[in-house]
């Protein structure tokens, strides 16, 4: 007879023991959709590719096929005259939610700073889905978005991603089938926290034996977890922190690392390999395009601003061409906002690094550039099966604009998710206001 | 003609210019320029010589000596002006040693003059300077006293207007308006109530009204009778008679519809000239803010309800205001100090939700400046302005356009700055040897 030991193991021995497999499981549904047909746009594919005068057919809230003069009976036609369709604008690190307007200290659920390291935290516990702001940030083009636990601790917690539609619970906004995260922060912010508190890490080198001391003791709850099993004997009470930090070491959970100086990125690489994971993605790394070969080598992505820079020592070196630089050197480039702002203008902010790469002699074409914003994104995330391109059988998750989308002048005309007509800039009824908003003056669509 | 008698004057008197270009002056000819009605001009040749516009016109003669540059059609603009922010006053946000923007001490509120800390080497500088901008108005911030509040602190300084060339001299109005806040921050500042900050704002105009008075009986640190016990030291006292005579404005940062009609009052109260700062709500008040000439700098990216002061912020704010006869400069979530280059960004946001393109210009050159100074010489494309002018690669506020040219005071500037330093430096990474040498 097998013990219930025996059998879990044959079933994963490293995700959460004695738990359900899947707790706080999307409950997202897709809104009503209808099959659709975008008749003559000029389409970034999100694969690389600009096609012109091209029709994309959506069908069960699917991209059914992307083709010239298509035709489907029953659909909706939308003749787009030219106009730009891109896939959904994805960002990987907002704190929507999280930190929700009005920014109240009522509101603020972001960093759990009573301890340097909280991977037991999963910051979907924090998101309030009523911020107005995910409102706003669709009315940017943003489908879907990464909510990450603040930079105060070395590791913050789990991160959540979620298809940005209005909902009152936020299960029902996680993006179905999307990995989690597990954010860790390098640098300044930790230590200050900390530090100020007259507590450890108040260094970098603080810093560093915080995050060894956690994956040392990951790996020794890993330890007797195993030997448990080899002797039969009940396993270690359950531990929420260390659950996450090994299912990093077995690659389900995906790091994404706030790191702003080259120097300490390439020592988060050194600790990476040191325990046998893999970093998904540096965010903010103002200072990526100094080590942008090591980048492309160690296959890390870098989600970066266009422009944020000196705001705190870390920041000084900050150039607006980082993301360009990484692209040319091979390594995957995303651009991220970290906030409610910014992210409603993230096709803006990739404009303007490829402006300012042409002013050293290097075009990027926009069809390469959007993908900062929607495929590179959505790889990062682990979604890109999924979303972030239009490719047939993708999530129709599409937005039209009403001018290029390079252009400081261009708004989202109308957003789609799965198909779903969710934000429509000629139709208030299609301009979601949260609750917040009613009997108080606030201003629906993307005003 | 009578330029052209102007610039033979000039070249005649022309001592200071260091260079034979400089006293010969510059052309730049095939010019596209917009006014502030509207109204575009093609083919324009622009005369500057001495630091200031000497003429704007089509067939206009052109000196033999003269440096020429076409402008091959281009737009060309009056250099942008920061209309709001800290350029000068801080390298690194978080690094208070390099910070400069307010003073905790009790006796200095409107007497702290941020000009005395303008540092004009500031790497930030150069940086918003390649993208445009010529001037920039520099702001004290609210000071932040914990729970210990004053009214007298809502008054946080006195705001500079300086050029961006990055030269030791390089303030151009030493005093350009005295800085409060209403709002969140004027209520922490007072002692925890809106009114406790309308309380200080009238306190601080009733002392100067008094100053202003006795200001012939009294010297240095001494006080009028009247005002012995009042919060304030003759510094600030000397700034509030400057406001109350008409000598200065009051730049109040404001959101709330309702408190922006506060300063409506008080503008009316004490004749006083005034200016709004921030105004998520400004477009409630448009009416009553034009009909009292009082003008905006507006938070052009803010659409969100951030606190309980922003519940009615939008995005077509600018266009509302300016159709109701608001002068309205910008200033941006993201637009401000370290990224002042994004200004016109925002201002392209504006553009977006229904500001038309001119009046866009017009916020991010003459407005910006002339909201504070009606007689300003900063931020107008006409004869006998300074100096500062941009040709543009492109559409002014598009994001992949950059100025090719940029002037200040007839001085023609340097386009690089650390940051195409270091992109320069990591261009390239298959060098052998380390970057320090690059």
């Amino acid at each position: 007879m097998k013990t219930p030991l025996q059998w879990i193991a044959g079933v994963a021995l490293l995700m959460p023991m004695l738990a359900s497999a899947e707790p706080y499981e999307s409950r997202y549904t897709p809104l009503p959709s209808e099959d659709t047909l975008f008749k003559g746009g000029t389409i970034l594919t999100g694969t690389g590719e600009q096609l012109d005068e091209t029709d994309v057919l959506v069908k069960d809230g699917k991209i059914a096929r992307v083709g010239k003069d298509l035709r489907a009976r029953g659909a909706t036609v939308i003749e787009l005259n030219g106009a730009w369709l891109t896939p959904g604008i994805i960002d990987v690190h907002s704190h929507l939610g999280a930190g929700g307007q009005p920014r109240v200290r009522a509101h603020s659920d972001i960093n759990e700073a009573t301890a340097p390291t909280t991977p037991d935290v999963w910051v979907e516990h924090s998101v309030w889905p009523q911020d107005q702001g995910f409102v706003t940030a669709l009315a940017g083009g943003v489908t879907s978005l990464q909510i990450l636990p603040g930079s105060a601790n070395l590791i913050g917690g789990r991160s959540v991603t979620l298809k940005n539609v209005p909902a009152l619970s936020v299960a029902e906004m996680k993006f179905p089938g999307a990995p989690y995260g597990l954010k860790m922060a390098c640098g300044e912010n930790p230590k200050r926290v900390y530090g100020s508190k007259g507590r450890t890490p108040s260094t970098r080198m603080g810093n560093v034996a915080g995050y060894r001391a956690a994956w040392i003791d990951a790996l020794d709850y890993k330890a007797k977890i195993e030997k448990a099993l080899e002797k039969d004997e009940a396993p270690p009470k359950r531990d929420l922190a260390k659950e996450t930090l090994l299912g990093v070491l077995d690659g389900e959970i995906l790091v994404h690392n706030h790191c702003y100086r080259a120097d300490e990125m390439v020592t988060m690489l050194d600790i990476a390999e040191e325990f046998g994971y893999q970093i998904t993605a540096f965010h903010h790394a103002v200072e990526a395009y100094k080590i942008a070969d090591v980048l492309a080598e160690k296959n890390v992505c870098s989600a970066v601003w266009s422009d944020w820079w000196g705001f705190k020592m870390e920041a000084y070196d900050g150039v607006k061409e980082n993301a360009a630089m990484l692209h040319q050197a091979g390594a995957c480039a995303i651009v991220h906002s970290d906030d409610a702002h910014g992210i409603q203008r993230l096709n803006q902010e990739t404009s303007k690094i490829v402006g300012a790469m042409a002013r050293v002699g290097v075009t990027i074409p926009k069809a390469t550039a959007i993908q900062w914003v929607t495929l590179n994104a959505a790889k990062s995330l682990g979604i890109d099966e999924m979303t972030g391109s239009i490719e047939p059988g993708k999530m129709a998750d599409l937005v039209i604009w009403n001018n290029d989308p390079f252009s400081v002048y261009a708004l989202a005309q109308q957003v789609y998710i799965d198909g779903a007509l969710v934000f429509d800039r000629a139709d208030v009824s299609r301009q979601p206001v949260m609750d917040l908003g009613l009997g108080n003056g606030v201003i629906g669509g993307g005003l | 003609m009578r330029a052209m008698k102007l610039i033979g004057m000039l070249l005649l008197l022309g001592s200071y210019a260091s260079a034979w270009a400089q006293v010969a002056g510059v052309a730049i000819t095939n010019a596209k320029i917009v006014d502030e009605t509207g109204i575009v001009q093609e083919n324009i040749t622009i005369i500057m010589q001495h630091g200031v516009v000497q003429a704007i016109g089509s067939d206009l003669p052109i000196d033999d000596e003269m440096d020429v540059v076409d402008a091959q059609g281009n737009w060309v603009t009056s250099g942008f002006v920061a209309a709001s922010g800290h350029l000068g006053l801080v390298e690194v946000g978080a690094v208070t040693d390099s910070v400069d923007t307010a003073t905790q001490h009790r006796q200095l509120t409107a007497g702290f003059k941020v000009v005395d800390a303008f540092n004009s080497q500031s790497s930030l500088i150069a940086i918003a300077r390649t993208e445009g901008l010529t001037s920039a108005l520099i702001m004290p911030s609210i000071r932040n006293n914990g729970d210990e509040g004053s009214y007298a602190n809502v008054f946080s300084g006195t705001a500079a207007l300086v050029d961006l060339s990055g030269d030791l001299r390089s303030v151009r109005v030493a005093e350009a308006g005295v800085v409060a806040s209403l709002g969140d921050d004027g209520k922490d500042a007072a002692g925890g109530s809106r009114a406790a900050a309308v309380a200080g704002l009238r306190a601080g105009l009733d002392a100067g009204r008094i100053y202003a008075e006795s200001a012939d009986e009294v010297s240095g640190f001494e006080l009028p009778e009247a005002l012995e016990d009042a919060p304030f030291s003759p510094a600030d006292l000397r700034q509030f008679a400057k406001v109350v005579t008409g000598e200065l404005p009051l730049i109040v940062s404001v959101d709330r519809a309702s408190e922006i009609l506060r300063v409506i009052d008080l503008v009316e109260e004490y004749s006083i000239r005034a200016v709004i700062m921030g105004g998520a709500e400004a477009w409630r008040v448009a009416g009553p803010l034009a009909e009292a000439s009082i003008g905006v700098i507006l938070n052009g990216e803010n659409n969100l309800p951030l606190s309980f002061d922003h519940m009615g912020a939008r995005l077509d704010s600018a266009a509302i205001l300016a159709k109701a006869g608001v002068q309205i400069a910008f200033s941006g979530e993201n637009a401000s100090t370290h990224n002042a280059r994004n200004m016109r960004q925002v201002a392209g946001l504006a553009v977006a939700h229904g500001l038309p393109w001119h009046e866009a210009i017009k916020a991010l050159t003459l407005s910006a400046a002339g909201l504070l100074d009606l007689e300003s010489d900063v931020g107008r494309l006409q004869a006998g302005a300074l100096a500062d002018l941009v040709v543009w690669g492109g559409d002014p506020l598009e994001l992949m356009t950059y100025p090719t040219q940029v002037w200040i005071d007839g001085q023609l500037q340097d386009l690089s700055n650390r940051q195409t330093r270091l992109r320069d430096r990591y261009l390239d990474l298959n060098d052998p040897m380390p970057h320090a040498y690059r």
